[in-house]
């Protein structure tokens, strides 16, 4: 990993089950494509740096499951995020419709009031467009959210997505500022010494949390 | 240029020559004392903050410079408006009286001395910003000494282009007696309606005992007015005496003042209207719940009311010192005046009211002492970071470590028995009252409380006052409404609060009471043993929530407490389960009843559960041919026109297992745990618990299903039913198994599937066992490409899953763990931690409860003091900006906290105090007179309308001579005056004169000057301002 100057920011990507979270994690952090991914269970965890602006920033991505019975859990991971990706499928309407349901989520999860979003229309290589581009724009447009249109098949608006959100993130200075250190000196040095904030004193810190 | 002065005029001048300058090469005290007076000028007028702190010294003498201003410490705006600031005008008679400084700023803490002296000043004449020079010794400057002040100040005001007036106290009543002079240039052409300047002079004049009859008065009076004359007249002669007189007119004001408020009064906010409305709104619902209500039920609702009602911050006095109640008559000639009743004086008369508050006070601001004790607690407990509360009261030794590992088997006794009295005694409490009660009676608390006011404490947070079928009992109050966001301000959701009259809100609102961190952790730490009890007797926590949904702007503690009511719930229930099994299994089978002699229920019993259940589990896991119990379908809900592959069954839902609350600590490790986890298939794996559970139950509800069919519910995106993409996918699978047969080389680029799958294996997950997939109704379809995988963690999973009802899984879920996880987190929370959060919880309840209205928040009413009303939602916006902007989201470091870095929270909690108390007080006395409550509380004054100045006439005076008119038709055409009792004389009774005159030459252009009487029944002062034309 680079260096401990570095600032550290959390992403969630949140959306329908299948619209192609995991593919446009997987295209970012390894620049891969495959068409038959694992279908995540719960949530899943990828680290990539990235240069903005000469300055050298790390991303936490959680990518989520997208499945109906895993909401609940996935909830409690809002707490903290800097940014979240928001994914549809250009090609199934009803992804497109759900939105509303994630952003009303991210309202009540999400303990950050000035947390950058940004909508992802997915799966643009696809014939079969349900969802036009400008729609999409629009939407993203009425809910302040930033909006790009993707496809981790094709490679085409996945780095720019994530730039962009890392831009957004570094013009904040609340978020900027409160870049996410304590998790990144335990990644670096493997210990927990400095979970300042919770359960400093617990003697037995939790080992597995809740098992899910 | 046209300069005017003015030069003391009086009985004993003429000694200004006995200063002289001799020396031209050095400077003089005379010109040193105008360059000190011009630097200090200077300075004071850069900020124009009030300031006592300069020291002259002239003449062996040492001065003390008062600068008074009436500017806080506030913006530039309010700078502006005073220097925009004209001088009355001179012929307007009514605005001779007012005030003119919009913002009342006081400073908060002014000089004793010289608060008194503003006081009067503006009391007196108006006058809010001036220079005051006031010898530090016994007298005053003599005579002589005083003339060359004043010749000074004169050059230095005018040098300084200073148009405030400067004053000199002198003689032995050097804080009576002023001597002043103000600079103001004025122009010929139009000398009426520019600025002008004046001097006021005061003096202590006339004694009290004089003044009981109008004669006296009549009589001083026109001695001031010849001495006044004397003063402006050029020749003085009896022949210009009276020409001076007809030339002179004099206007009268006379004011009634009203103080001496009932203090318990004015708290209880008589906006009845509003109430009223309250209240039969809440009849209404009440009459739903109890159709018996009837009258004498109604009063007793609005008396318990009014007892909510209370404010319980704030003023412990009546903000409102007096008020005054002021009639303005026109100018007439002066020889009239004293020889009438007002009354009789001719019309137009206009009437308006002042009012004095109380100078803000440090000992008044009741709540922000109370913030402050907290954040003195706060700042303390940084000084020993991550120590715990437990660890500080056993070096203190105030707590034995016995106490601390035996589970309590004492203390819950006695804590049971308080419970006990709870119910038995509540009249007693109700009169007992506790520290909550008055935060007045607690400022000269000791600083660690005794343990009986711990107790009481104590029974307030955990007795349940309220009825439980209250509707603005907590739990009648929906979650979503007790965790709304209490503000405009986005970025205070940041900010972890807990829900207002929650158990830890009531914690934290008890603890601004304790004056020190030691007297808070004694008081945590008792507390945390009732929640102990609580827990280990499974009585449900008061006042907190018990469901599965955390709310992340809770505080942890809040969550952590949520938790354990929680778990109580869940134990609970799954006790009851297991006796009711229980019975049932006796019936069955006596001889495999578990031992239960005990019959409590204590921990050891409910772990037998667990182990029992793991049994179960290790029984089933064995068999492989398993016993499959008929699921009792009947209550569960099915997939609408979706049937089982190979059955005709729809597909049931099956219930599944809750894997509970996650507290903000718990994401935290959890994600921590995940991340630092390097192999992927294990993170999923340490995930797929509840995937695993939600498969055992589907299979032991859908008997002979297969994975298809619970991918079609659990994930039915992965269910492909278009013709076009089932096509795509059994074509890709096909090319797949073509280039596996040809390389039969694994794939290594991909984590998710390092085992290839091979024909092999595709074979042997065959589910089918030899049954024909049946069609139609939801079955046409097949998995995704994902999916399709046999090797996948779900398609794993599935194998490893056996049919097993919830009730017979494996708790994901266990109570017990988590119950004692947040206990211990409670129980070892450092101090800086606990102090931390009561403060966020503190500051954002303020805003909440500042900011909901009654008649728009389902709280109950002693929790929305927020008001309808401009200026005050104002104050609750500033305050919670300045709380977003220093209140620090993270428990600082000691060494980064200033002490002033939470100044301007106090400040705003003050103002916020302070004006709430000022609008309820008014609102209280005027009730709905709601133009003049507005202009009383913005301007200080207010004038009177004819509609309104009956009710104004009845809060001075009374309803004695009211009732009998009010037959007589009392509609506003009425003359107000009859309204003022005859018998009640004005307690303060006003004139001035004016006059115009030439000075100093009767060649000079004619100049305004006048005299200002003001007599009450204590004293009498006489302000001249005469204006001269510069030589």
């Amino acid at each position: 990993m680079t260096t401990t100057e570095e600032k550290q920011y959390k992403i969630l990507l949140i959306g329908d089950s299948d619209v192609g979270k995991t593919s446009i994690v997987k295209r970012f952090s390894d620049d891969e494509f495959k068409e038959d991914l694992l279908c995540t269970i719960g949530v899943e965890f990828k680290m990539k740096s990235l240069n903005i602006d000469d300055q050298n920033i790390t991303l936490c991505i959680w990518d989520t499951a997208g499945q109906e019975k895993f909401r609940a859990l996935i909830s409690s991971y809002y707490r903290g995020a800097h940014g979240i990706i928001l994914t549809y499928d250009v090609t199934k309407r009803e992804t497109f419709n759900n939105l509303q349901y994630w952003l009303n989520e991210i309202e009540s999860f999400s303990t950050r009031s000035d947390v950058v979003m940004l909508l992802v229309g997915n799966k643009i290589d696809k014939e079969n467009r349900e969802v036009s581009r400008e729609e999409g724009a629009e939407f993203a447009k009425k809910k302040a959210m930033l909006f790009i249109e993707a496809s981790a098949k094709t490679k085409m608006g996945i780095q720019q997505a994530f730039e962009e959100l890392a831009h957004k993130i570094l013009e904040t200075p609340s978020l900027a500022n409160e870049a996410d250190n304590n998790k990144k000196s335990n990644r670096m040095n493997g210990n927990t010494d400095d979970k300042v904030k919770f359960n400093a004193d617990q003697a037995q810190p939790d080992s597995g949390g809740c098992s899910c | 240029m046209v300069r005017s002065k003015r030069i003391v005029q009086h009985n004993h001048d003429g000694d200004d020559n006995s200063f002289e300058i001799t020396d031209y090469t050095l400077a003089s005290q005379w010109e040193t004392l105008i360059s000190k007076l011009e630097d200090i000028i200077n300075q004071r007028l850069e900020n124009r903050k009030s300031s006592t702190d300069d020291t002259i010294q002239f003449n062996n003498t040492s001065f003390q410079l008062i600068y008074m201003s009436p500017i806080g410490d506030d913006t530039k705006d309010d700078l502006d408006k005073i220097s925009k600031l004209k001088y009355n005008g001179f012929m307007n008679a009514k605005n001779d009286f007012q005030f003119n400084v919009k913002n009342n700023i006081y400073k908060f803490n002014t000089h004793s001395s010289s608060s008194y002296q503003m006081e009067n000043f503006s009391n007196w004449f108006g006058i809010h910003e001036y220079f005051l020079l006031l010898a530090l010794r016994d007298n005053g400057p003599n005579i002589s000494d005083l003339s060359t002040i004043m010749s000074a100040f004169t050059i230095a005001l005018h040098h300084c282009n200073c148009f405030l007036p400067a004053f000199v106290g002198f003689d032995e009543k050097r804080y009576e007696n002023f001597i002043g002079y103000m600079y103001a240039p004025i122009s010929k052409s139009r000398l009426l309606n520019e600025d002008f300047f004046f001097v006021k002079f005061a003096t202590e004049s006339i004694t009290p005992s004089s003044l009981t009859t109008n004669q006296n008065i009549a009589e001083s009076f026109e001695k001031q007015l010849k001495i006044f004359y004397s003063k402006i007249s050029v020749d003085f002669d009896d022949r210009n005496w009276d020409q001076f007189l007809s030339l002179s007119t004099t206007s009268a004001k006379y004011t009634y003042i009203k103080n001496n408020w009932d203090d318990a009064e004015w708290r209880y906010s008589s906006n009845n209207n509003n109430n009223n409305n309250n209240i039969s709104n809440n009849n209404s619902k009440h009459n739903n719940n109890n159709n018996d209500d009837d009258d004498d039920d109604n009063q007793s609702v609005s008396s318990n009311y009014n007892d909510n009602q209370v404010f319980r911050w704030g003023y412990p006095m009546d903000p409102i010192n007096e008020l005054h109640l002021c009639v303005m008559c026109p100018p007439m000639s002066s020889t009239h005046v004293l020889e009438n009743d007002f009354t009789s004086m001719k019309t137009p008369k206009s009437w308006f009211i002042k009012v004095l508050f109380r100078k803000p006070h440090n000992s008044l601001f009741q709540l922000c002492i109370g913030v402050m004790n907290v954040f003195n607690s706060f700042i303390e407990s940084l000084k020993t970071p991550n120590l715990s509360v437990n660890q500080t009261l056993l070096d203190y030794n105030l707590k034995s470590s016995d106490s601390n590992n035996s589970v309590n088997s004492s203390s819950n006794n006695k804590f049971n028995q308080q419970q006990q009295q709870y119910q038995d005694q509540q009249g007693l409490m109700k009169t007992m009252g506790s520290l909550t009660k008055s935060l007045a009676s607690s400022l000269g608390s000791p600083l660690v409380p005794t343990e009986r006011e711990l107790d009481l404490l104590l029974r307030d947070l955990f007795y349940e006052k309220k009825d439980p079928s209250d509707i603005f009992h907590f739990n009648n109050i929906p979650e979503d409404e007790l965790n709304s966001h209490p503000s405009f301000n986005k970025r205070s959701a940041d900010i972890k609060r807990s829900p207002i009259d929650s158990l830890f809100f009531s914690f934290c609102m008890s603890s601004l009471n304790i004056q020190s961190l030691l007297g808070i952790q004694l008081f945590w730490n008792e507390f945390i043993k009732e929640i102990k009890w609580h827990w280990s007797n499974l009585v449900l926590i008061p006042r907190t929530f018990s469901s599965a949904h955390i709310n992340v702007h809770n505080c942890l503690i809040f969550q952590k407490l949520q938790m354990i009511n929680y778990c109580i719930m869940k134990k609970t229930i799954s006790l009851s389960n297991q006796e009711e099994q229980e019975e049932n299994s006796n019936r069955d089978n006596t001889s495999k009843s578990v031992n239960n002699d005990n019959d409590g229920w204590g921990f050891d019993d409910d772990d037998i559960v667990v182990e029992q259940q793991q049994q179960q589990q290790l029984d089933i896991d064995d068999n492989d041919e398993i016993q499959v119990e008929n699921p009792d379908n009947s209550n569960l809900k099915r997939l609408k026109d979706c049937y089982l592959l190979y059955q005709d069954r729809e597909i049931v839902v099956p219930d599944t297992q809750d894997f509970g609350p996650m507290t903000d600590d718990m994401v935290h490790d959890q994600l921590n745990e995940i991340s630092l986890e390097q192999n992927s298939e294990k993170r999923i794996e340490m995930q797929s618990l509840s995937l695993l559970s939600d498969m055992q139950s589907f299979k032991f509800h859908n008997p002979g299903s297969v994975f298809e069919d619970f991918i079609r519910w659990h994930s039915p995106a992965d269910w492909v039913t278009k013709s076009n993409d089932i096509e795509i996918v059994k074509q890709k699978l096909q090319e797949e198994q073509q280039k596996e047969n040809e390389t039969n080389n694994s794939d290594n680029n991909d984590d998710d599937d390092d085992d290839i799958s091979t024909n092999d294996e595709i074979q042997t997950n065959d589910e089918s066992k030899g049954r024909e997939r049946k069609r139609g109704y939801g079955r046409d379809g097949c998995l995704s490409l994902r999916m399709s995988r046999q090797t996948t963690v779900w398609r794993k999973t599935w194998e490893k899953a056996k049919p097993i009802p919830i009730s017979k899984q494996t708790p994901l879920f266990n109570y017990n763990e988590q119950a004692e996880k947040a206990l211990s987190y409670l129980e070892n929370i450092s101090s800086d931690d606990l102090l931390h959060q009561m403060l966020s919880v503190t500051l954002t309840s303020i805003a909440t409860i500042f900011t909901n209205e009654k008649s728009k928040s389902s709280l109950s009413n002693e929790y929305c003091l927020g008001l309808d009303f401009q200026p005050i939602k104002q104050l609750v916006e500033n305050y919670y900006e300045s709380v977003c902007k220093d209140f620090p989201i993270q428990i600082p470091n000691y060494s980064s906290i200033k002490k002033n870095d939470f100044d301007s929270i106090f400040k705003s909690i003050q103002d916020l105090e302070n004006n709430y108390s000022k609008i309820i007080s008014l609102k209280t006395k005027f009730n709905k007179l709601d133009r003049v409550v507005n202009n009383l509380y913005q301007d200080g004054y207010c004038d009177i309308l004819d509609n309104e100045f009956e009710k104004i006439a009845y809060l001075f005076f009374g309803d004695e001579n009211f009732n009998d008119e009010e037959d007589g038709g009392y509609a506003g055409s009425r003359d107000p005056e009859n309204a003022i009792p005859s018998d009640t004389l004005p307690n303060i009774k006003e004139y001035i004169t004016r006059s115009y005159s030439p000075k100093p030459f009767k060649s000079s252009q004619t100049m305004p000057h006048k005299m200002y009487t003001c007599i009450t029944p204590y004293e009498c002062r006489v302000a001249t301002c005469i204006s001269e034309e510069d030589i």
